[in-house]
Order: C-alpha cells, then structure tokens, then sequence
C-alpha cells in the first residue's frame, strides 16, 4: 500500500466537536413529549420473588408504563442467552431489575419506584467461585435449557457456564522431562471498567412495530441483532442509533441495559423513553471483569527451558454469563500466553456466583491470565536463579512454534522478543535504579510480556461503503463505534491512502445508524484497523475500478493505464491527460450531452479467513485471527514502612503492524497502561460479608487520578507488518492494559523482595509480605 | 420558582424546582449539555463549570442557590466561531479520548490559568484531580494545560 | 435531581436563619458539598434545607495572636488558604490538610464548619485543629455557646449540636509558631477518603516543644492522642521514648476494617506514622 496519510499524527476528525462541549452523546438527547425511566433493582444477592404489585405505581398521575417480566418475559445474551431482562422467578445479585417505570418526569419515575410492593423470599447465596462449583447451590438450575452457542461447554451441576479445556502435547511427559516443577496461586478480584459516561438509551417504538433505540453503544449491530433475538422481532423492525460513546472498555459492548427501556416503550408506542443511568447503577447493574483464581503447575528444565504447563483458572462470572462465556474460553485457549510449551493442559473455568454480572473488559481474559501468567513466570526464574527477562526471552514464541491452540507462528505474526528487549531498555532494566536517600523507600524494576488475538467468531464480519459525492469528497460508512480509540480518523488515513485522495475530502458517517450504515460485528477485540482495513481496502478497489473503467472510456485507454490521484484521473504514461475525478464520480457527462456510467459507490465485504472452531476436547484448532505481542515495564518505590507504592515509570511497547497514527496510538498505550495501574494497585468491587457490593460509587470505587499518575511514561512501538492486513495493522488498543499489574508486581518484588499474587497490591498486603518475610 | 442566571453571558429566566441541581437544570432546562452528569457526587469532575468565576461542580449546587450566578459552561469558552487558545492546546496535544470528561477538564484549566498564568505540574495536578479521565492517562491533559499556559501568556 | 421535595431557603440573618431552623426537619447547609450527596441518595431526607452562606456575618475571617484565628462557617476552604496566608505562616498543619480535602472543586464550596458539622471520622480538617485545641462557637436562637473541638464529636456522623443550632465559627487559638505535618495514606494519591490521617503538630518547637498528635479514620470520631502528648512531654526524642509515644498513639485509637483498609493495617500505621512524621521534620533519626 502507497503510504501518504497512514503512519502520520494527524489531529483526530471528532476533536472540534469534543473540545468545545458540541459533541452529542445520548444523555444529551431530548425529544418532545419523551419519558423517563427508572428502575427497581434486588436488594438480595439471591432471593425467590414472591410477589410484584405494581397498581400503586401505575396508579400514580404521571405514570406512563410500568414493566416487569410479566410483561418483558426474555432474556438476552450474546453467546449465552441467561441473563433476564427483568427478574422473573428470583434474584440472584444485588441491583438485578425487577421492574421499571416511565413516567412525565425523572421525580415522578422514582417516586414511582417507592410505590411498587415486591416480595422476596431470601436463598442461600454463595460468591466464592470454587465455593459453587461443589454445586450446593445452584443459581441456574435451568441452564441446561438455556439457548447457547455449542461451542460453550456447560456444567450444569457446577454452576459451570463454559469449561475450556486445552490439551497440547502430553503434559504429563513434559512433567517427567522437567527438571523443576513449580507451582502457585494467583488471583484477582472483579473490577470496574468506569468509563466516565454511564450507560444510557432512548428506546422509541411506532405504531407501525418499528423500534428505535439510541444507545450508548459498541456494538450497534449486534446490539440489534440481541434485540430482535430476545425481543422475537424482524431485523429490519429494529433501528439502532448510536452517537458519541464516552468510553467503553468492553462494558458496552453486546447488549447492555437497552432492553429496559425497550420494553418500557414497547408500552407506549409514540413516545420517546430515556434511561440514563447514575453511577450506583452503572456500576451495579452493568456488567464488571470477571474475578479470577488460578493454579498453575510448570515444568522446566535447569536452563530455563519451558517444557509443560498446567493450569485451571476458575472464574467468578457473578449472576449472569452472557458475554462472559468467552472471556472464560479466550482465557483458556491463550494461556500461556506469549510463550512457547509443548505440552499444555488448561482448564477455564466460567461460574456462576451471587455476584455481580461479569462481562466483557478490555483485555477480555488476557488481564486475568497473564497476572497468573507472568507472576509464575518470576516465580520461575526465581526458583532457578534466574534473570526473569532472560527467563521470558528464552521462551518466547518465536517463528515455527506453536501456542497453545497449536497456531503456528509465523516472521509476520510479531515480534514479542522485539518489544521485550526494548522495553527494557526503556526502562533501564539491568540497572540498578538510584536509591533513595529515605531507607524506608526502596525501588525496583519489573517487565513483562503480553499477547492478545482478536477474541471473536470465525465469521465476526465488517463492511464499507464509500460513496463518492458529486465534487469527488467521498462519504465512509462503516459501523465501527468511534468510542474514544480514534477510529474515525484513523480510518479516514486509511482511506485516503486506499483512495489516493486528501483526507480533507472524507468524511466518516456519524453517528452510526443501523438502517443507513453497513453491517460490523462489533467495536471489541481490537481488531476494528485490521478486519474494516481489510473491507475498505475491498471497496476503494471498487470504487477506483469503477472510475477508471469510465475514465477508459472517455480517454481511450485500459483501465490498467489509469491512475487516480487526488482530484484528478490521469494517464500513468502520459499524466498530464487526464479527468477531474468531479466529472467521473457521478458517471461522465460528454459535451453533446449524453452521460455513461453513473454514481461511484465502492463495497468492500470481509470475514476473517481460515478460521475455525476449537475442538472441544483439545482446544486444538484456528481461533486467533492474527496476533499482537507487547511488553510493559514498571520502575516502582515501595515504602517498607507504609506499604504504599509510587509508580515512578511506566513503559509500553507493543507490535502494532504498521501504526496508522503514531499520537493517537501512543495515546492509546498511555491511557491503558494507567487504566492498569488501579486494578494493579487499588481497584476492586467489595462486598459485605452477605454480598452486597459496598464499593458503587465513585467515593468507593476509586480510579487514578492525574496525581497518580507515574513522573514517566513511555509508548513506543514495534512493526512487524501483519501479513492478514493490506495496511499491515494489527490491534493495540486493549494490550496496554494487560501485563502492568504483573510488571509492577515485579518491580515491587525487584525493590524489597516480597512477591505478592493476589490484586489489588495493596500497601496492606506488602508490609504483611514484608512482615512474614522477616520473621 | 423561576430564577435568573447569567449563563456564557446571557441572562436567561428558568423555573426550578428546589429538589434540582444547577446541573440538572443547565442540561434538562437550558439544554446546555458540555457539562456532563459522570457521577452527581461531586466526584469525577465532568460537571465542572465556572460558578461566579469559580470552578465547582454544578452537580452539588441546588439550583435556588445559584438565582443571580453568573455562569460560564464550555459552551461560553469559543469567541466568534474561534476555539479558546485552551481548546486548541487540547487538539494539539490529544488531550481527550471519548471527550466525556473534556468540557469539565477544560473548564478547570481555564480557572486554573485565570488563577495562575504559569503554573507548575503540582499546580496543574493540585488544579485537575477531581476530573477523572479513564482514556488518556492524563499525560497529554498536563501538556495540553501547559501548552495552553504558554498561548495565552504569548496572547497578552 | 434529588427524588424527594423539600423547601430551600437562603436566610440573610442568624435570626431569620433560627426561625426557619426551628421548622419540622429543617437541616443547615453550608457548601452542600456532604449534604447534597447524602440527600441524593436518600440517607438524609430534610423537608427543608437552611442555606447558610448568604448571611454576612459567617463569612469573617480574623486573626490576631490574642484571639486566634477566627473561621466564619461560611468561609470555603479554598478562600481561607488563599485568601489568608495567616492560615499557611500560623497554621501549617491544618494549611497542609486542607489541601487534602476532596478536589480543588469541592474545597470551592466546602468549609471548615461543615466538615466539622458533618463529623465523619474521616473529616482530614479536623486532626490538625484538635492539634491547635480549636474551638467551635455554637449558636442558635437560645444564644451561643463555646465547645471544645474534642469534645464536639459524640459518633461516626454524630456530634453535639442541638436541633436549632449551627455553627457560627471555628477559632483557633494562636500559642506560638508550630511546625508539624498531616500526613494522610488513601487508595488514591488526591481526591480520596484518608485510611488514615494522621496530624502531628509541634507547637513552639524551639521552645517549649508541645508535640501534640491527632487522628482520622481510627475511631468512631477523629480522635487526640493526649496519653501520648503527655508521655513525649519534656522527654528526649530517643529511639525508645518515641518507641513508646507512637504505642501510646496507637492505643488512643479503636479502628474498624472498612473497603479503604483493614483494622490492622490502620492499627499498625496508627504507631508508624507518628514515628514517621517526627523522622521526616528531622526531629528523630531513627528507622522503624
């Protein structure tokens, strides 16, 4: 691909409306006449519902609708269909919907709330996941029954909603050819994606059973998809609208809480219904990450040399799997991440417990697996005496290995020794970081490496349309959710390269709207650069092809003689003969008056190639499209008196193909590498001892602050161009959140030799490793 | 009860109910929506707004209190279809990801460089703490304030 | 919105202010910045809101060395430590924890008094003024009355006040120049609740030498460590006499687990960090 615009820091197209207030996202839409919603929520992490008695509210003046299952009876849910859109029979978390109202005003909706009766009979909870795999109570006793892709194992009897195993090589020989074997625990809490936008939708149905939802969304068309599945609609009944997204970080991915106020307006046709919702309940009634206990088992030879690895992972999917059922198998079929075993034997387990909804994060099981992934690590070079980076860098994936799903690696798939060996080198790794003066502070050095695929199905498609406009500026239609990343100028680069022309001429069609924009799987899995990449570089193909075969016509010569460049149409061997590209875009018009040709309009299709599902027994098969490595480091100072840590450095370094755009990019990288640093250091949902979340608001739940911020952060990038990709990209956009909770564990381990392995690192659990260190 | 506020330099009249926040009646009433409802406890910031030349966040005021306040949103920050020098330093710097929290965090920066024309980074963090960014990680949000200190000290 | 009704009024007097105190479910409010949130989410639900700040007289602020500093309840944070650099030259203590109060936006709007009003153990002001023996000036429609900051507090969120009474002021008491340090450990380096805070003021430190110690977020109320003072008073600073005055600290306090720390941890820094205070104003060399 000729390269004018991609590889440039041009500023972001959405930036005039973002840095003046202008941009519209749906809490700031208002429609005549439009209700508002509000919900009843479970104040019992796990209860039988006895009776609903709405007649109060819906008696109330004011009062438009009142829902509950009686009239919304579905469930919903993306690979896994379990997850109601109101209670029906019981409860089983703290915040689940019972019923919700639309009433004339925000005040009327919740005075309304007061004046519904519901009667619950408590049920024994449980919310440890390994607690509920012993089966004593089940929050699913139906799951069996429950619609599902079949490539998701459930355990009924376990509360088990995917069990994914992988089964390469023979782990038990590599155990017996190991010189060592080591074992350890690692876990971590569920945590809060926090995106500074709660959920929200404005849901509108007419009287011809036409809905329309405006939502604050990902996944435009699968949130559509979902609607009409668990609504039993036709498609084409169903129009999503999606404006600005303030921040996703997977949590709006699939189908959120739309189906509320879907079902409030299917009750008032004619009438907008809007539901924002307010921290306590984004936080609550959304969906968190996952928590997650591993056991890992490895075996090694006395030069460091990886020869099995066996792990189970247990996941705490709270009360509803839906989208988390393949956070649980992404897990499984990666571990053991960006290294190189022959003999691999992993067990993921997905459970239900009485907590709250685990879903999809940025990340999405990779976080999880590698904290366990890269703490084992250290734990091994320990044990052997050595260096961990020289440890990683002798077992990293590397040209004719194979993962775990027996992939083989290719020169083109990345580089993680690459992006290892300089991250260190950022960082300083080697070195002995300068001591303070203070001997209570000490501080130290920690990497590690990471690997992510996009987590997604064989056939999660994309298209584009560009339509050429009648003075040669081209109008882009994908539906791809600009949602902070900078997709929609890192697109607009794309194209203009794709379609020789200025990216002043482009515009991408915004907000996405499902009746005008063209079928995308969804905004997830990093992967939008490389899969829309490869369908627009199908339509502009299209598109040019169209011009030049009318541009043939009028100059006499092949179409392959023809070049389009900027705003013209030229003879390659003769350029000064050519057509202002404005007199061929709408068809070419002779001086006599008769026209030939007609309207450009390029279409661009793609699905992933060769991929396929995983064989259910071994893990063995074709599931990553294409790969991306990474390596993060952490120079930390741990006070040994206090236990507080202070995040001096932080250094990213990721193989990104070919980087569109190296500010944005790096703006990626920076963000998710602090957006790493609370679940490494603070971040995590708590619960009473009974199972109420305390941690719901952000007084609670706390985030990084710009005073947490480290003095330093480096982004830097490594290219391997990707060889699925005509641009040669890859994604980058969940990986600088993956290993800094591991690498900052390093460096604290680096810095006063304490090993921590359960997140958050609290300064607690540090003085109480430093305690039983020296005793 | 109707109340007077000057918003970006307009008066306008509104009627309020003493249960609404100045926020809920900026964005609900006067549909001046760059203030952004992140948590309505005063915890994240993207409510910022300039009240009485001071930087609050207009999710805690009542709005009775404000009758007579003079108020000024992201809205009142561009001049004549012109971008504020601080706008501008944003653009420049990539100071914003999602833009959700952006109005609020240029809002404070504007009251910080009214207080303080040269501000340092303890200044500029003491100065941007209560607005809570999850995309950027606040390294190009200190250049951009930084960078926006120096164009307005250029202006003068 | 807050989902409930309620009426609001902003008295311009004490004496209009009493009468509408003197209301069914009437609350005082200051910066609201407490208020508003609890209201919001319905764990006080006043039928009628007194808003305080536009009476003139809660707005003084005064300071002489005979009287002290005198904080009007309606002052913000924010006006205090910069608009009186007397806060910062006498107070520094109190200066440093202010500056420890929610974010810039909140200290715009909250006050001295209604931290003090809201009485949370955690309330980072506080420490620093029962180091300085503050006062609070209590009126209502009956007359005013002085209580001593340390015995203000009565429980997590309870205090002494008496329906129809606000607090008018807080005076501090000037004795001489002090040194010191607040020192607070929370989950997040700004904007956060304290696990712990600890104020630990050294009251004419080239003379005298009062070392006076108060915490936050260790007891049902933010509490002196008074045994400790009277310990370290007069003493040497060795090892084993700071040894003793930080245990002595430690046993002044009573802390719970909450979701910001455990009891241990709070117990265990309820002794470091009086220790580490003292260390760092280089006043004790020793290393825990």
């Amino acid at each position: 691909m000729r390269e004018k615009y991609v590889g440039k820091p041009i500023p972001r197209v959405d930036a005039y409306e973002k840095v003046t207030g202008t941009a519209v996202y749906v809490t700031d839409m208002f429609f005549p006449r439009m209700l508002y919603g509000a919900v009843l929520r479970s104040p019992h992490p796990h209860a039988k519902i006895k009776k609903i008695d709405v007649s109060k509210a819906k008696a109330l003046e004011g009062v438009a609708a009142v829902v509950t299952s009686k009239e919304c009876p579905y469930r919903q849910g993306i690979y896994l269909v379990d997850r109601p859109i109101f209670a029906t029979d019981r409860v089983r978390y703290v915040g689940e919907p019972v019923a919700a109202v639309a009433a004339e005003s925000m005040e009327i909706a919740m005075k309304a709330l007061e004046l519904i009766e519901v009667e619950y009979e408590p049920l024994p909870a449980v919310f440890d996941p390994l607690e509920a795999m012993k089966g004593e109570v089940l929050i699913h006793p139906d799951l069996a029954s429950y619609e599902r892709l079949p490539i998701y194992n459930i355990e009924p009897e376990k509360n088990v909603f995917h069990h994914h195993k992988t089964r390469k090589g023979d782990v038990e020989k590599g155990f017996k050819e190991a010189d060592y074997i080591i074992e350890g625990e690692y876990s971590l809490p569920q945590i809060y994606h926090a995106p500074l936008e709660p959920h929200g939708a404005i849901a509108f149905y007419d009287f011809n059973g036409n809905l329309t939802v405006w939502s604050s969304a990902q996944s435009p068309y699968t949130l559509r998809n979902l609607i009409a599945h668990a609504f039993k609609m036709s498609r084409h009944k169903v129009r999503v609208i999606a404006p600005y997204v303030g921040g996703g970080f997977g949590g709006k991915a699939g189908i959120n809480m739309e189906g509320i106020v879907i079902a409030l307006a299917m009750q008032v046709p004619g009438r907008h219904v809007k539901l924002i919702y307010s921290r306590e309940e984004d936080i609550m009634a959304t969906v968190v990450r996952q928590g997650m206990y591993a056991k890992v088992k490895a075996g090694v030879k006395k030069d460091g040399t990886l020869v099995a690895w066996e792990e189970t992972m247990v996941f705490d999917g709270g009360a509803y799997a839906e989208y988390g059922t393949n956070v649980v198998r992404a897990a499984g079929y990666t571990t053991p991440g960006p290294y190189y075993v022959p003999n691999i034997k992993v067990d993921s387990y997905g459970v239900y417990t009485n907590h709250l909804v685990g879903g999809a994060f940025r990340g999405f099981g990779h976080g999880e697996l590698h904290w366990a992934v890269e703490r084992h690590m250290d734990k091994i070079a320990k044990t052997l005496g050595m260096d961990p980076l020289e440890l990683r860098l002798k077992n990293v994936l590397r040209p004719g290995h194979t993962n775990a799903m027996g992939q083989k690696m290719h020169e083109h798939t990345g580089n993680v020794e690459a992006c290892l060996k300089k991250a260190a080198d950022l960082i300083g790794y080697g070195e002995k970081p300068e001591q303070p003066k203070d001997r209570v502070k000490r501080r130290g050095r920690g990497i590690a490496a990471l690997v992510k695929a996009p987590a997604m199905p064989t056939n999660a498609a994309s298209s584009v349309v560009i339509k050429f406009n009648e003075d040669a500026s081209v109008t882009l239609q994908v539906s791809i959710q600009e949602i902070g990343q900078g997709f929609n100028t890192a697109i607009t680069q794309m194209a203009a390269d794709a379609l020789h022309i200025s990216p002043d001429k482009i515009k991408v069609v915004f907000p996405i709207d499902t009746d005008a924009n063209p079928y995308e799987w969804q905004t997830v899995a990093s992967r939008a650069l490389w899969t829309v990449g490869n369908a627009l570089y199908r339509a502009a193909e299209d598109a040019l092809s169209q011009i030049k075969n009318i541009a043939s016509q009028v100059l006499g010569v092949a179409p392959y003689n023809l070049e389009v460049e900027d705003d013209r149409v030229y003879i390659k061997y003769d350029p000064e003969v050519y057509i202002p590209l404005k007199d061929i875009v709408m068809g070419y018009t002779y001086p006599d008056g008769h026209a030939i040709g007609g309207p450009v309009i390029g279409r661009g299709s793609f699905v992933p190639e060769r991929l396929t599902n995983l064989d259910p027994e071994t893990g063995q098969g074709n599931a990553a499209a294409e790969w991306t490595f990474g390596a993060e480091a952490a120079e930390v100072e741990v006070d040994m008196e206090t236990g507080e840590v202070k995040i001096l450095k932080l250094v990213g370094v990721f193989d990104a193909g070919r980087v569109v755009n190296p500010m944005i990019a790096a703006g990626q990288i920076i963000g998710g590498m602090v957006q790493g640093m609370g679940p490494a250091l603070f971040e995590q949902i708590t619960y009473t001892d009974d199972g109420k979340p305390i941690s719901i608001s952000f007084t609670d739940y706390k985030i990084p602050t710009i005073a947490d911020m480290p003095d330093e952060m480096i982004a830097d990038f490594v290219e391997t161009p990707e060889a699925t990709s005509p641009f040669g990209v890859r994604g980058i956009a969940e990986h600088p959140m993956i290993s800094v909770p591991p690498a900052i564990a390093s460096a604290i381990y680096d810095a006063v030799g304490v090993d921590i392995n359960d997140l958050p690192v609290t300064p607690e659990k540090i003085l109480k490793a430093l305690k039983e260190k020296h005793s | 009860m109707t109340i007077t506020l000057n918003v970006n330099g307009k008066n306008v009249q509104v009627d309020v109910q003493p249960n609404e926040t100045l926020l809920d009646v900026l964005r609900n009433k006067l549909y001046i929506t760059g203030p952004k409802e992140g948590c309505g406890n005063g915890e994240c910031g993207a409510c910022t707004i300039l009240y009485n030349g001071k930087v609050v966040n207009s999710c805690l005021v009542l709005a009775l209190e404000a009758d007579g306040a003079e108020i000024l949103t992201i809205e009142g920050l561009t001049k004549d279809g012109r971008l504020h020098p601080i706008q501008e330093a944003f653009i420049e710097e990539n100071a914003f990801q999602c833009g959700f929290c952006t109005p609020g965090f240029v809002i404070s920066t504007k009251a910080l460089l009214d207080r303080n024309p040269n501000p340092s980074n303890e200044d500029i963090i003491e100065a941007l703490a209560g607005n809570l960014c999850r995309c950027t990680g606040y390294q190009t949000i200190l250049k951009a304030v930084k960078r926006a200190a120096e164009k307005l000290g250029v202006e003068k | 919105m807050i989902p409930f009704r309620f009426s609001y009024h902003k008295p311009s007097s004490l004496s209009e202010a009493f009468e509408i105190l003197s209301e069914d479910g009437a609350v005082p409010m200051l910066g609201g910045t407490d208020l508003v949130v609890k209201m919001r989410a319905k764990r006080v639900t006043p039928k009628v809101v007194v808003d305080l700040k536009f009476i003139d007289e809660l707005h003084n602020v005064s300071f002489s060395e005979d009287e002290g500093l005198v904080i009007g309840a309606a002052v913000t944070m924010n006006e205090l430590i910069e608009d009186f650099a007397v806060v910062k030259e006498r107070f520094p203590v109190f200066y440093q924890a202010i500056k420890k109060v929610g974010a810039y936006q909140t200290r715009n709007r909250a006050t001295v008094a209604g931290n003090i009003a809201n009485s949370s153990p955690a309330a980072d002001s506080v420490p620093p003024l029962l180091t300085y023996n503050a006062k609070v000036k209590v009126v209502s429609a009956d007359g005013e009355r002085l209580v001593e900051l340390k015995d203000f507090f009565t429980g997590p969120g309870r205090n002494v006040l008496k329906p129809g009474e606000i607090i008018h002021s807080i005076i501090v008491p000037y004795e001489s120049p002090s040194i010191g340090m607040y020192y607070k450990i929370s989950r997040i380096k700004a904007v956060d609740l304290s696990t712990i805070g600890v104020a630990l003021t050294i009251i004419d430190p080239d003379g005298k030498r009062d070392i006076r110690v108060a915490l936050a977020s260790v007891a049902p109320t933010p509490v002196r460590a008074f045994k400790a003072e009277d310990y370290i008073r007069d003493k040497e600073l060795s090892a084993s006499s700071v040894e003793r005055f930080a245990e002595l600290v430690q046993e002044s306090t009573s802390p719970i687990t909450d979701a910001r720390g455990s009891k241990e941890y709070r117990w265990e820094m309820a002794k470091v960090l009086p220790k580490r205070i003292l260390r760092e104003l280089g006043l004790f060399e020793g290393v825990a």
